[in-house]
C-alpha cells in the first residue's frame, strides 16, 4: 500500500504540473480525475465495510494439548466482492505460560469468502486468548486502511490437559477419606446404621425407640449415623516451567476423574504465585472440573512463585486428607490410556 | 450461474478493451483533426475487442502466447499490404509534422504527393487505422485483459496521446473521457487477486463501471469545458514554482555542478556565464524572475556577470588562471598598490567622488554562480561577503548564499565626472593596464585581414563620430584636462556600434550559425541579422582589431526604482561590451541596436531598433539621488548575506508554504510516533521495569497534577526493593493504574495544558 501511495502521490504532484504547464482542458480533467478517484474508491468501498462480516473461531474450542487446531479467520463481504486487501495483527497467547504469538495479517481474496485458517500453539495447556486487533480493509485504489467496524475481534481456545493413563491412588486418598469412623447424620432421618443414646430434649419424638424406651424405662433414641468422611484435597502448585505445569495438569485431571469415578468428590486447590491467595475449587462432577481447570489455566503461571504449602491448609468440612499433585507422581504415568 | 457470470465478465472486459481502444485511437485523430469514418471504425473497434477479449479468455498457454504470437502474421500482413496502407500512413505523417510546423518554425511543412478525393483519404485512413487497432488490440488485451496492469496500458494509450499533448493540441472531450474512463476503470479494478472468483470481479467492475462513468459525468458537467481559460492563479503559480525551482538549484550550486558535469551548454538559461556557447540556438524565456534588486538609485542599469576575454572556435571563453599569475592577490586585489586594495573590477570607481549608493541583489533564478552587481562597484575584496572577486573576470557568488550588498558609484560611469587616479589606485591602474594590453586584445589567428573590410567600413562610415571625439571643441577642452587617449576607445566603440547598426538587424529568432562558419564572420558577412550577443561579439572584435581592449559582457538590464523592489525577469537578459579605458578602468557600451532604457523592463525579445544607437549606457540617476543611508566617509562593508532588510528578504512564498505544512506535519506526526514508540518498548520491557518505568512516569507527569497511584508505587517498590520477580499481572497492573492516572490527569486538564501535554511534550 505504501508503493500505492508513493505513487499516487508522484501522479498527483505529475497531475498539478501537468495542469499547471498545460493551459488547455485536459490537464484540468486529468487534475479532477485524479483528485476525484481516491474519493469514488472510498465512497465505493465504505459502503462493503458496513456490510462486512469479520469472524475468528477456535477449531475445536476444547482440544487436548498436543493436538492440532486450528484458529479460522472470516471475511465476507457484501455481493461477495474480492478482497484487495485485509490487514490487521493477530495475537495468540498463552493465559497459562505467557506466551505470545503475533501475526501480521495481509490477506487477499479475488472474491467469495475470505477463509484463512491459522494452527494454534497447542504445545502447552492454556487459555489462548486470540485478537485480531485492529482490523483493516483496503480501498479498491489502495490509498486507504480503513477499520472495520467492531474492532477487535477475540476468540478463546482451551488447551486441556492431556489424558493419561492412572496409576494407583496415592495411599492418603486410598480410602477416600472413610476413614475417620462414623458420625450422627444431621438431620437424621432413616438409616441401616444408628446408635442408642439418652434422650436430650430438643430430639425429634419420631427418633425415639420406644421399645427399648418401654423395656429400659427411659427415653432412649435411636440416632441415625453416616461415615465420617474427610475432605479430600488435592493441591498443586501454580507456576514452575511450562513442562511442568503441563505434567501437574495431566496428573490433577486424571486423578480427579479418577475420583469422581470412584464417587468421591474433593477439593481443589492452589495458591496464586504471587499473592499467595488460594483458589479453592469443589470438584463433584466432570462440570465443575472442567471450571477448575479454566481457573487454573486462566492464571499466568510463573517460573518461580509461592506455593500453596507454604501456608496453612484448610478446606470446608473439616480436615482433608491432603495430597500435592507433583510431576512425580505415577513416574511411569503420562501414557495416553 | 457460473455460465451466465462468465458471460457478463466476457461483457466487461470486452467494454474495458473497446474503450481503451476506442478513446486511446479517436484522441490522436482528434488531437490532429485527421478524418475517419467514426462509425465503421467504432463498430471494427467493437468487433476487435470481442475478438481480443475471447483471445484473452482461452485456456493457458494459448492465453498469452497466441495474442503475442499474432504480432507476426500482423507484421507480415503489413508489410505484404502497405502499398495500400501508405496513404493512411502519409496522411497521419503529414498531419503531424504539419501540426509540429505549425510551433517549431524549423520544421518544414510537407504534403502528401498521391491526390485523393477527402472521401478517399478518409476511406483509407480509416483502414490504415483499423490495421493499426488489430496491433493495440493484441498489445491491449494482453496488458490490460489477461496482465490487468494499469502502468502498463497506461504507457500503450499515452503513447497515442502525448503527440498532440507536446504541441498543446487537446483531443475531443468524449475521446478523451472514454480513455479517462477506462483509466479509471482498471485503476479501481487492478488491484484485487486476477485469479479466482468470477462472480467477484463481475460485481466488481459493476459497481465501478458507473461509478466511474459518474464521476467522469460530473466532471465534464461542471467543469467548464467548452470555455476553458486557463487561470491566472495557475499561472502566477507556475512562474513561482519554476522560480523557486531554478532557485533552490542555485543555491545548492547544482548548476555549477551540472555544468562541471555536462559542459557549459548543459545549460540553457538566460543569464551569464564564464563560457558562453555561441553556436546554440537562441535562447527561449519564459518571464519568470531571476534577480530581484533593491536600491535608493533610480536608473537603467546594467547588472554584470561574467565577462570573457578570448574568442576560439564560436566560443568565449575566461583568460587562462596563469595569466592572472602576480598580477592578483587570493582575494582578487591587485598586487600592485596594495595599500588602495581594489580589484581591477571596481577600479572605475575609483576614479569619481559624489554619492554612492547600496544595491541589494537577490538571486533568484539567475545562473552562473555569479553575483550580478551594477556598474561601478565600490566594494572593495576585503569588504565583500558572501562572495569573492574571481580574477577579473566576475563576482562569484558563495554556495548556499543567494543575496548580497553591494556599493556602487553610478557617477563614475559619467566620464565629463571622472577624476584621476591617485596614490595606490593610480599604481595598481598602471600595472593592470598592461596586463589589460596584453591579453584583451587578442583575436584569432587571421582574424584581422577577415575583418578587413569591416574596420574601413568603420571608419569610412563613422569618421563624423571618430572626428568629433577627436577634435571637436568640447572634448578638446576636456581631454586636456585628463587624458586625451581615455576617450578615443569611446569614440572608437561609437564608431563601432554604428557601424553595426547600419549593418546588421536585430532578430531575437535569429538561426544558429551553420555547421563549419565563424560565428562573428557568418553575422557580419552573410547573415546581417542576430541578436544581442552576435552584436557584442562583433562589436567586441572589431574593437580589438582597432587597438581597443575590449571583452565580451554578460548579464542582466533592468530600471531600477529607489526604494521600490524589483523584480529582473529572464528575458531582461543581455550581453554587451566592456572597453579599457586607461586611467579608468572598464567601461561598458552598448552595441545591440535599439537597446534603450525603456526596453529594459519591457523585454528584450523585439526591441525598436532606433536610427542612432545608444553609444554607451548612460545611467539616468534621479534629479535628487537621495541616498537614504547617508554616505559614511569610506563605504562600509557590505551586509552579511541574509541580513539585510527590504522587499526581497524571503524565498518565494511557495516554498515557504511547503515548508511549513511540511514543518507542521512533522509536528503533528512527532507525538503519535513517541506514543508509537513508547507502547512498543513498554510491550519489551519486563514486568518488574515496567513498574518501575510508571513509578517514574507518574513522577514525570507530577508537576501537572498527577497523583501517584497506590498500586503502582507499592508494585515499583516492590520491583525495586524486594527480592521477587513481578509476575506479568503485576506489570499490567502497575500500567493499568498509570493508565487510569493519565485519564484522570487528562479529563483534569483544560484544553492548552492538554494541547501542550499531548502535541509539545508528548507525554500524554
Amino acid at each position: 500500500m505504501a508503493r500505492r501511495r508513493v505513487l499516487y502521490a508522484l501522479a498527483l504532484m505529475g497531475g498539478a504540473l501537468f495542469f499547471l504547464c498545460f493551459e488547455a482542458y485536459v490537464s484540468l480533467f486529468v487534475l479532477a480525475l485524479l483528485l476525484g478517484l481516491p474519493l469514488l474508491s472510498l465512497l465505493l468501498t465504505l459502503p462493503v465495510l458496513r456490510g462486512a462480516e469479520l469472524t475468528l473461531s477456535p477449531q475445536p474450542g476444547r482440544l487436548p494439548r498436543g493436538e492440532e487446531g486450528v484458529l479460522v479467520l472470516t471475511l465476507r463481504l457484501p455481493l461477495e466482492l474480492p478482497v484487495v486487501r485485509l490487514s490487521g495483527r493477530l495475537r495468540v497467547g498463552n493465559a497459562l505460560t505467557g506466551e505470545r504469538e503475533l501475526h501480521r495479517l495481509r490477506l487477499r481474496s479475488p472474491g467469495g469468502v475470505l477463509e484463512e485458517t491459522f494452527p494454534l500453539p497447542t504445545g502447552h495447556c492454556g487459555a489462548l486468548e486470540c485478537a485480531l486487533e485492529r482490523p483493516r480493509l483496503t480501498d479498491w485504489l489502495g490509498l486507504f486502511s480503513l477499520p472495520l467496524p467492531g474492532g477487535t475481534r477475540t476468540a478463546r481456545a482451551w488447551v486441556l490437559p492431556a489424558p493419561m493413563a492412572p496409576g494407583p491412588l496415592p495411599p492418603v486418598l486410598a480410602g477416600l477419606g472413610m476413614e475417620g469412623g462414623w458420625k450422627p447424620r444431621p438431620g437424621g432421618g432413616p438409616g441401616e446404621d444408628y446408635d442408642l443414646r439418652e434422650y436430650r430434649p430438643g430430639d425429634l419424638l419420631r427418633s425415639v425407640h420406644w421399645k427399648l424406651s418401654s423395656k429400659r424405662d427411659e427415653l432412649v433414641v435411636r440416632e441415625t449415623l453416616e461415615p465420617r468422611r474427610s475432605v479430600l484435597l488435592l493441591t498443586a502448585d501454580h507456576f514452575g516451567p511450562a513442562e511442568e505445569v503441563d505434567a501437574v495438569l495431566d496428573r490433577l485431571q486424571t486423578l480427579s476423574r479418577l475420583l469422581l469415578e470412584k464417587e468421591a468428590p474433593h477439593v481443589v486447590a492452589w495458591a496464586h504465585p504471587a499473592s499467595g491467595e488460594v483458589s479453592t475449587f469443589r470438584v463433584d462432577g466432570a462440570g465443575s472440573l472442567r471450571a477448575c481447570l479454566e481457573a487454573f489455566l486462566l492464571q499466568q503461571a510463573p517460573r518461580e512463585g509461592r506455593s500453596i504449602l507454604d501456608g496453612p491448609l484448610s478446606a470446608p468440612g473439616g480436615p482433608p486428607r491432603h495430597f500435592h499433585i507433583t510431576p512425580n507422581l505415577w513416574p511411569q504415568g503420562g501414557d495416553r490410556p | 450461474m457460473r455460465r451466465a457470470q462468465s458471460i457478463l465478465l466476457f461483457g466487461e472486459d470486452a467494454l474495458l478493451l473497446f474503450a481503451l481502444l476506442w478513446g486511446s485511437l479517436t484522441s490522436f485523430l482528434s488531437a490532429f483533426g485527421l478524418e475517419v469514418s467514426l462509425p465503421v471504425l467504432t463498430a471494427a473497434l467493437a468487433l476487435l475487442a470481442l475478438a481480443g477479449t475471447g483471445l484473452c479468455r482461452l485456456r493457458p498457454p494459448w492465453s498469452p502466447l497466441l495474442p503475442l504470437a499474432l504480432i507476426f502474421p500482423w507484421v507480415w500482413g503489413v508489410w505484404l499490404w502497405w502499398e495500400r496502407l501508405l496513404p493512411a500512413w502519409a496522411a497521419v505523417q503529414c498531419a503531424v509534422v504539419n501540426a509540429y510546423a505549425e510551433l517549431f518554425p524549423g520544421i518544414g511543412a510537407i504534403m502528401p504527393v498521391m491526390e485523393l478525393t477527402p472521401a478517399q483519404w478518409t476511406r483509407v485512413l480509416t483502414l490504415g487505422v483499423l490495421v493499426f487497432g488489430i496491433l493495440l488490440t493484441l498489445l491491449l488485451s494482453l496488458t490490460a485483459l489477461f496482465a490487468r496492469s494499469f502502468w502498463g496500458t497506461l504507457v500503450l494509450t499515452l503513447s497515442l496521446l502525448l503527440p498532440g499533448l507536446v504541441i498543446t493540441r487537446p483531443p475531443g472531450l468524449l475521446p478523451l473521457l472514454v480513455l479517462l474512463w477506462a483509466w479509471a476503470v482498471l485503476l479501481l479494478t487492478s488491484l484485487p487477486p486476477k485469479r479466482g472468483s468470477q462472480a467477484g470481479r463481475v460485481r466488481l467492475n459493476a459497481l465501478v463501471m458507473p461509478a466511474a462513468a459518474a464521476l467522469l459525468a460530473l466532471c465534464a458537467a461542471l467543469l467548464p469545458w467548452q470555455s476553458y481559460q486557463f487561470p491566472l492563479w495557475a499561472l502566477n503559480a507556475r512562474q513561482e514554482l519554476f522560480s523557486s525551482a531554478s532557485s533552490l538549484s542555485l543555491r545548492l550550486g547544482l548548476d555549477e555542478l551540472a555544468g562541471s558535469l555536462l559542459g557549459s551548454g548543459a545549460f540553457t538559461a538566460a543569464g551569464s556565464s564564464a563560457q558562453v556557447d555561441l553556436g546554440g540556438e537562441a535562447l527561449s524565456y519564459d518571464g519568470h524572475t531571476v534577480l530581484r534588486v533593491e536600491s535608493q538609485w533610480s536608473g537603467h542599469i546594467y547588472l554584470r556577470g561574467h565577462s570573457a576575454a578570448v574568442y576560439t572556435d564560436n566560443q568565449w571563453l575566461p583568460l587562462d588562471e596563469r595569466a592572472y599569475e602576480g598580477l592578483l592577490g587570493d582575494d582578487g586585489a591587485l598586487l600592485a598598490g596594495a595599500e588602495a586594495g581594489v580589484s581591477p573590477l571596481g577600479l572605475a570607481a575609483q576614479a569619481a567622488r559624489g554619492s554612492y549608493y547600496a544595491f541589494t541583489v537577490e538571486n533568484v533564478s539567475a545562473p552562473g554562480g555569479c553575483v550580478y552587481y551594477p556598474y561601478q562597484l565600490l566594494t572593495r575584496p576585503s569588504e565583500i561577503q558572501g562572495a569573492a572577486f574571481q580574477n577579473d573576470s566576475y563576482l562569484a557568488r558563495g554556495r548556499l548564499v543567494g543575496r548580497h550588498t553591494v556599493y556602487f558609484r553610478p557617477d563614475a560611469l559619467e566620464l565629463e565626472n571622472r577624476q584621476r587616479l591617485e596614490g595606490a589606485a593610480r599604481e595598481a591602474e598602471d600595472a593592470y593596464r598592461s596586463f589589460v594590453y596584453d591579453h584583451y586584445l587578442q583575436l584569432p589567428d587571421g582574424y584581422e585581414e577577415s575583418l578587413g573590410d569591416h574596420l574601413y567600413g568603420v571608419y569610412s562610415q563613422n569618421t563624423d563620430a571618430v572626428s568629433m571625439a577627436l577634435i571637436s571643441p568640447s572634448n578638446y577642452s576636456s581631454t586636456l584636462r585628463y587624458d586625451f587617449m581615455a576617450l578615443e576607445p569611446v569614440a572608437a566603440a561609437q564608431a563601432v556600434a554604428g557601424y553595426l547598426a547600419e549593418l546588421a538587424r536585430y532578430n531575437a529568432a535569429a538561426p544558429a550559425v551553420p555547421e563549419g562558419e565563424d560565428y562573428v564572420l557568418y553575422f557580419l558577412d552573410q547573415s546581417r541579422e542576430g541578436y544581442c550577443m552576435h552584436f557584442a561579439s562583433a562589436g567586441t572584435l572589431l574593437l580589438r582589431a582597432l587597438g581597443v581592449p575590449a571583452r565580451y559582457v554578460s548579464g542582466y538590464i533592468a530600471d531600477v526604482t529607489a526604494g521600490e523592489t524589483v523584480d529582473v525577469p529572464d528575458q531582461n537578459a543581455h550581453a554587451w561590451v566592456e572597453i579599457y579605458l586607461r586611467g579608468y578602468g572598464w567601461y561598458p557600451v552598448e552595441m545591440t541596436p535599439g537597446y534603450t532604457s525603456q526596453h529594459a523592463s519591457g523585454g528584450a525579445d523585439d526591441p525598436e531598433p532606433t536610427p542612432t544607437p545608444t553609444p554607451t549606457p548612460t545611467p539616468t540617476p534621479s534629479a535628487a539621488p537621495s541616498a537614504s543611508a547617508a554616505p559614511s566617509a569610506a563605504p562600509t562593508a557590505s551586509q552579511a548575506p541574509g541580513t539585510a532588510g527590504g522587499a526581497g528578504t524571503g524565498a518565494s512564498w511557495l516554498p515557504s508554504l511547503l515548508g511549513a505544512a511540511v514543518l507542521l506535519l512533522l509536528f503533528f506526526l512527532r507525538a503519535p510516533a513517541v506514543r508509537r514508540f513508547r507502547r512498543a518498548r513498554l510491550s519489551r520491557l519486563s514486568p518488574n521495569r515496567a513498574a518501575v518505568w510508571a513509578y517514574r512516569r507518574c513522577l514525570r507527569l507530577a508537576p501537572w497534577g498527577a497523583r501517584m497511584p497506590e498500586a503502582v508505587l507499592s508494585l515499583a517498590r516492590k520491583a525495586a526493593f524486594g527480592p521477587q520477580v513481578l509476575t506479568g499481572e503485576e506489570g499490567a497492573q502497575a500500567l493499568a493504574a498509570l493508565a487510569a492516572e493519565e485519564a484522570r490527569l487528562w479529563e483534569a486538564l483544560p484544553p492548552a495544558r492538554r494541547f501542550l501535554l499531548r502535541w509539545v511534550l508528548a507525554l500524554l
